[in-house]
């Protein structure tokens, strides 16, 4: 009988019920939108740069992130990676060999990191090769190639075809010394490393640095990002070898992970406001229609009417629109993240988060970007309708309909 | 004091003087610079050829150089590794406190920055600045001879301690030396906080081109465990009449 009344009622002043609905969908819809771009750009964010540089999960010689030296080698490298590549959710994996030393081209020279990548593999897990901007990718034979950093290239004056000479310290004490012809130029699109990095094939690097079949780590890519923890259980698990350390990428790129972490608890600052104004919204508007209604409700309790009914007329009126609202909010925000996933919306100038360029926000479609709102609505509309639900059912009939 | 005359006081002393004289011959303490000097000049002639091999020990790998060395007093060497393969062609070349390095491979003259002075020489336990030193014990040096307390009767001890003005790390070398021929069987190295930093041994001491000297050299650090550099001289001649080309930046290229 209430719940009819109720629907009566939210029918009977249908512009009302269409203002009230229509508060509480917009701020549904700005809650969703909020929420998706935020979580939207931070994976993405996170997503890119895990992708490119240090994939989800990384294996190395135990010891090696605290301090790390050439003799801390993985041997057996192909062996591990055909047991991980086994195991769920794991994408692909690829060896790298890791040290630095001197290079140059012509009279400049530059320290710099050098890494050995397995061609194949790199290109398969990190996507190396659509990262080269000019030039071309190894080949799966070692012919004494490089491809140099963007920011080194610029630093030496280096083109492509020039010779380039790597200066350092083998594993076997001796100097480590050799020419390569540059085939590539690569942009990681993290200016900082592309400043001081060169790569070889694995192949070559191994012979430069006397390290014939080891590697100092292997990168995992996942298909997605957000399972890195429970697949990393299953590596070590699989691995088993107290020799080696497994790592995720928050581990890895600290200094990165932490950096998102902070910015991400900023957003929920913003996040916060947005909800307060939705709240305050449904809040107003609900207020109004009851209070409004002063008189008919006065009607109601000389007719016999208990407070705790009016109470629940209201709060199931209520109830009733914002659920409506809440339909209707989740039709529209799934057209609006679904056109920001696409599209996404262009920064007007672009940034730069842990040497990753941002120049785009997406939006992202999960869950979480219809739940949040929908409760903040509901557990608003719920609570803000108690006050005037009291008011209501507190109304001396006497004194409400002396104004009738 | 009427007893003791100026005469009898001079008596005394000479007297004095002479037992001090005695005593120092009787515990047969040497000319301190004529041993300083022979340690100085071991393996230094106005020009000399050898041939070597250096053993390199680490925890993580083992390594064995063979090389020819060509020097000329104390301010000339040049040093040509001749295996294993992979190495062989590398050259070195000190002319007086300058040092280069030259590789073949790619074809890249070094020179060597006197910031690299301490750092290791083809990996080995021997650095740089120890094959350019030029500095000499006898001149850069306070000099003086210690007594351990297990002193052993053959051998002497000195100690050595730079002067102020000499570019140097250590800051004590201990040498130990034969009593009778001179040469030296251990040198110590110190830091300047009086910790031992690195041992050398000499031993196999042979007769060569009318020499005696050690041909076994052994160089342990002890601040690194595990590593180890031994030199093992193979031939080496001295006073040979040696082309003065041997020692320029064009050699270095051509590697003899």
């Amino acid at each position: 009988m209430i719940l009819k009344l109720a629907f009566r009622n939210a029918l009977r002043q249908k512009r009302r019920s269409l203002f009230t609905v229509f508060t509480m969908v917009g701020g549904f819809v700005l809650g969703s939108v909020a929420i998706s771009m935020t979580y939207g750009s931070f994976n993405n964010v996170i997503d890119s740069f895990t992708r490119t540089s240090t994939g989800h999960i990384q294996i190395h010689c135990a010891g090696y992130l605290d301090k790390p030296s050439i003799y801390k080698t993985i041997d057996d490298y192909s062996v591990i990676g055909e047991k991980i590549q086994h195991i769920k959710g794991v994408k692909s994996y690829a060896p790298r060999l890791v040290s630095a030393g001197l290079v140059s081209v012509g009279e400049k020279s530059n320290a710099a990191k050098i890494i050995g990548i397995d061609p194949n593999l790199e290109d398969e897990t990190t996507l190396f090769s659509k990262r080269i901007e000019n030039g071309r990718m190894f080949t799966e034979k070692p012919e004494h190639r490089a491809i140099i950093g963007k920011g080194l290239a610029k630093n030496l004056n280096a083109k492509i075809a020039d010779t380039i000479v790597i200066l350092s310290q083998a594993a076997d004490g001796s100097i480590a010394n050799d020419m390569y012809e540059i085939i590539g130029i690569y942009d990681s699109g993290n200016e900082m490393a592309d400043r001081a990095t060169i790569y070889l094939n694995l192949a070559d690097a191994q012979d430069l640095f006397v390290l014939p079949n080891s590697v100092h780590e292997i990168v995992v890519v996942l298909s997605n990002f957000k399972i890195t923890q429970k697949v990393l259980g299953e590596i070590e698990s699989k691995l088993n070898n107290p020799k080696i350390d497994i790592q995720s990428w928050q581990v890895i790129a600290k200094s990165f992970y932490e950096s998102m972490e902070a910015k991400k608890q900023g957003n929920y600052i913003m996040n916060l406001i947005i909800i307060l104004i939705v709240a305050i919204g449904v809040f107003n508007t609900v207020l109004m229609s009851v209070l409004e209604r002063t008189r008919e409700y006065g009607l109601l309790k000389a007719l016999g009417t208990r407070p705790w009914q009016i109470i629940k007329l209201v709060i199931y009126e209520i109830v009733l629109l914002s659920f409506t609202s809440v339909i209707i909010g989740s039709v529209i925000s799934t057209a609006a993240n679904y056109f920001l996933l696409i599209h996404g919306i262009t920064y007007p100038i672009s940034f730069n988060i842990g040497g990753i360029q941002m120049n785009k926000m997406i939006a992202e479609i999960s869950v979480r970007s219809y739940l949040i709102p929908t409760i903040i609505v509901l557990v608003a509309a719920f609570l803000v309708s108690i006050i005037p639900a009291l008011q209501a059912a507190k109304t001396e009939p006497a004194k409400s309909m002396h104004h009738l | 004091m009427r007893i003791l005359s100026s005469k009898t006081i001079k008596i005394l002393l000479f007297i004095a003087s002479i037992s001090i004289a005695y005593c120092q011959t009787k515990n047969s303490a040497p000319d301190i610079e004529t041993v300083i000097h022979k340690i100085d000049n071991l393996y230094l002639s106005n020009t000399s050829y050898g041939e070597m091999e250096m053993e390199i020990t680490t925890p993580h790998w083992e390594r064995t150089l063979t090389m020819t060395v060509y020097t000329s007093k104390r301010d000339k060497s040049f040093i040509l590794i001749t295996s294993p393969k992979k190495e062989s062609g590398m050259t070195t070349l000190k002319i007086g406190n300058e040092m280069w390095n030259y590789l073949p491979k790619t074809d890249k003259v070094i020179k060597i920055p006197p910031s690299m002075m301490m750092s290791s020489w083809m990996g080995s336990d021997f650095t740089n600045d120890d094959l350019v030193k030029e500095s000499s014990l006898l001149n850069d040096y306070e000099y003086k001879f210690i007594y351990p307390q297990n002193a052993v009767d053959s051998l002497l001890y000195i100690q050595l301690v730079p002067k102020e003005n000499t570019a140097t790390v250590w800051g004590k070398i201990v040498v130990w030396i034969f009593k009778d021929n001179y040469i030296p069987i251990r040198e110590e190295f110190y830091d300047e906080k009086g910790k031992l930093l690195r041992v050398m041994t000499y031993s196999e001491i042979k007769n060569i081109d009318g020499r005696k000297i050690p041909t076994l050299l052994e160089m342990v650090p002890k601040n690194k465990e595990g590593h180890k550099t031994i030199i093992r001289y193979k031939t080496i001649k001295f006073d040979i009449n040696l082309d003065k080309d041997i020692f320029t930046l064009r050699n270095l290229k051509k590697g003899k």
